[in-house]
Order: structure tokens, then sequence, then C-alpha cells
């Protein structure tokens, strides 16, 4: 008992519990931070394959579903974590998300009507994060989580979207039905007591 | 010549090594409950949770909930646009 041989396993079997605890937290936090940063790379994508201009709004929202899921299956490290329980990543998909800025708070003005003003349109995905819901031994969570109330965060890009081609025609009608309405010389053009609607076809040059 | 057991030191070591091991062990596990029932670690990691998942969400590093956020998301006119109401 006079010598102290011994003394540094013991040491060092109390230090690797805390160590091995304090890595653990800090991988935790590191690697879930990291999986959030794919994630709002996969919602940008989205975003961005929604903002291009198509025939309608069905086949944009179309393009960003076929953009989301083909990364979501084939990202090396996001398909890992996914595959491993780590992350679970639900897509919303690609639409208004007014609703979703009002459900937060967000109080527009009356100028800011949605037909006027509204830049909360894009993909948006939400996140569970059971990676932090782990135990410690002996140390405890990380971050308290019932099941009920998952460890979530919701990832957004908006970057609007391009009008579609209806839009376009549907527009330059309006125009037409304005000019049309606006004197009665104009409805009689050509000699024909009224030009019909239907007999103006819009032809769009790269958008309207 | 004395030989009685009792009167030699043998044991004595792994006797004390013993007492030694239960009163760390005992320390260790009642520190490590008290830091669990406490929820340090919740305490210490949790807080900065909810700072990092509004930085992930609306890009602004607070302790609010996310539910009373919407007005700071960077999509909102408020944070792009200086206008006069008509």
């Amino acid at each position: 008992m006079m010598n102290e041989s011994g003394q540094g396993t013991i040491d060092f079997l109390l230090a690797t519990v805390l160590i091995v605890g304090t890595s653990a937290l800090v991988m935790a936090l590191t690697i879930a931070l990291t999986l959030t940063e794919v994630v709002q790379y996969v919602s940008f994508s989205g975003a961005r394959a929604y903002f291009a201009g198509a025939v309608n709004s069905t086949d944009q929202e179309l393009a960003a579903k076929v953009q989301v899921d083909a990364l979501l299956k084939n990202l090396p490290y996001l398909q890992g974590a996914m595959n491993s329980g780590w992350i679970k990543v639900t897509p919303r998909g690609a639409r208004n998300y007014r609703d979703y800025a009002e459900s937060r708070g967000a109080v527009f003005k009356p100028y800011d009507r949605d037909d006027v003003r509204n830049q909360f349109v894009g993909y948006q995905l939400v996140v569970d994060l059971p990676l932090l819901t782990f135990n410690i031994p002996l140390l405890g969570n990380l971050v308290q989580s019932k099941a009920d109330t998952p460890v979530q965060v919701t990832v957004s890009s908006f970057l609007l979207r391009e009008p579609t081609t209806s839009e376009c025609e549907t527009f330059n009608n309006r125009i037409y039905e304005a000019i049309i309405n606006k004197d009665t010389s104009y409805s009689s053009a050509n000699g024909k007591s009224k030009i019909t609607p239907t007999a103006f076809r819009a032809i769009n040059d790269n958008g309207c | 010549m004395n030989t009685c057991a009792l009167k030699n030191s043998k044991g004595q070591a792994i006797l004390e090594m013993l007492v030694v091991f239960i009163l760390i062990l005992g320390a260790w596990t009642a520190v490590s409950t008290f830091l669990r029932k406490s929820g340090t670690f919740e305490t210490v990691f949790g807080t900065p949770w909810a700072r990092l998942s509004n930085v992930v969400e609306f890009g602004v590093p607070n302790d609010k909930s996310a539910s009373t956020n919407g007005g700071i998301h960077p999509a909102y006119p408020d944070r792009h646009s200086t206008r006069i109401q008509k």
C-alpha cells in the first residue's frame, strides 16, 4: 500500500468514462448539425427544381418531388444516417407556405396580400433527430425528448417559382379581354360584330 | 516465535484496495445519479439546441419558441424590404 502502482489504472478508468461520454455528446451534436446542413441542401435543390417554369404548377411540383426523392435515396452520408435511424426526413413538398409562416406567428400586413407579395414559396422538409435523444452512460440524456415531442426542426428553402405556361396564357388572355372591353370599336374589328375571347390565341415568348 | 495469523500484515493491501474501490465507485455513482436526475447535460446541451434549431429554421439565434419566430424568417417581408404603407 506504500507504493502508487495501480493508481494510474484507476484514474484511466474514471477518465475514460468521462471522456468517452463527453466525446459522444460532441460527436452527436456535430453529426446532427452536419446532417441538417445536408438536408438544407436537399430542400434548396427541391426549391430550385420547383422554381423553373413548366406547363403548369403540377409539373413544377412533380419536378421538385423527383429531385428530392432522388437525393434522399442517393446521397451517401444522408442515406446511411437514415438507414441507421440517426435521422428521419419527412418531405412536405413544394407549394405556397404562407400558412406555415402564419402558424409560426408571422403577421402579414394588408398590402402583403398572398396574390401580391408572398415569398414563402418553395420546398420544405421536417427533420427528426433521434440521434440527439440517446442516453449516455453515467451522464444522462443529451436532449430530453419524449416520444410525442421528438427533437425536430423544419428546414425550408423559399426561392419562389416562375409563372407557368398556362398562367401566362391566362394572363395574356386577360390583357386581350381588357383591350376588347375598353372600347366598342375594338369589339367590332375586322367587320365582325364581336370577336370572342376564344378567337385570340396568346403566343408566349419566354414567359410573360 | 509468534505464529498468530492476526499478527502479520498479509491481505491488508487487498482489503484496503477493496474499501477504496467501493468508496470511489460509490462516489462516482452518486455524482452520476445527481447529474442524471438534475438534467445537467440536458441543460448544458438542450438549451443551445433550442437556439441552434432556430438558426436552422429561421436563420436567427434566439431561444424563443419556434411557434413565435415567423416574423423573423428571412422570407418575411419586413426582413428584406422597407416600404411605406399605402
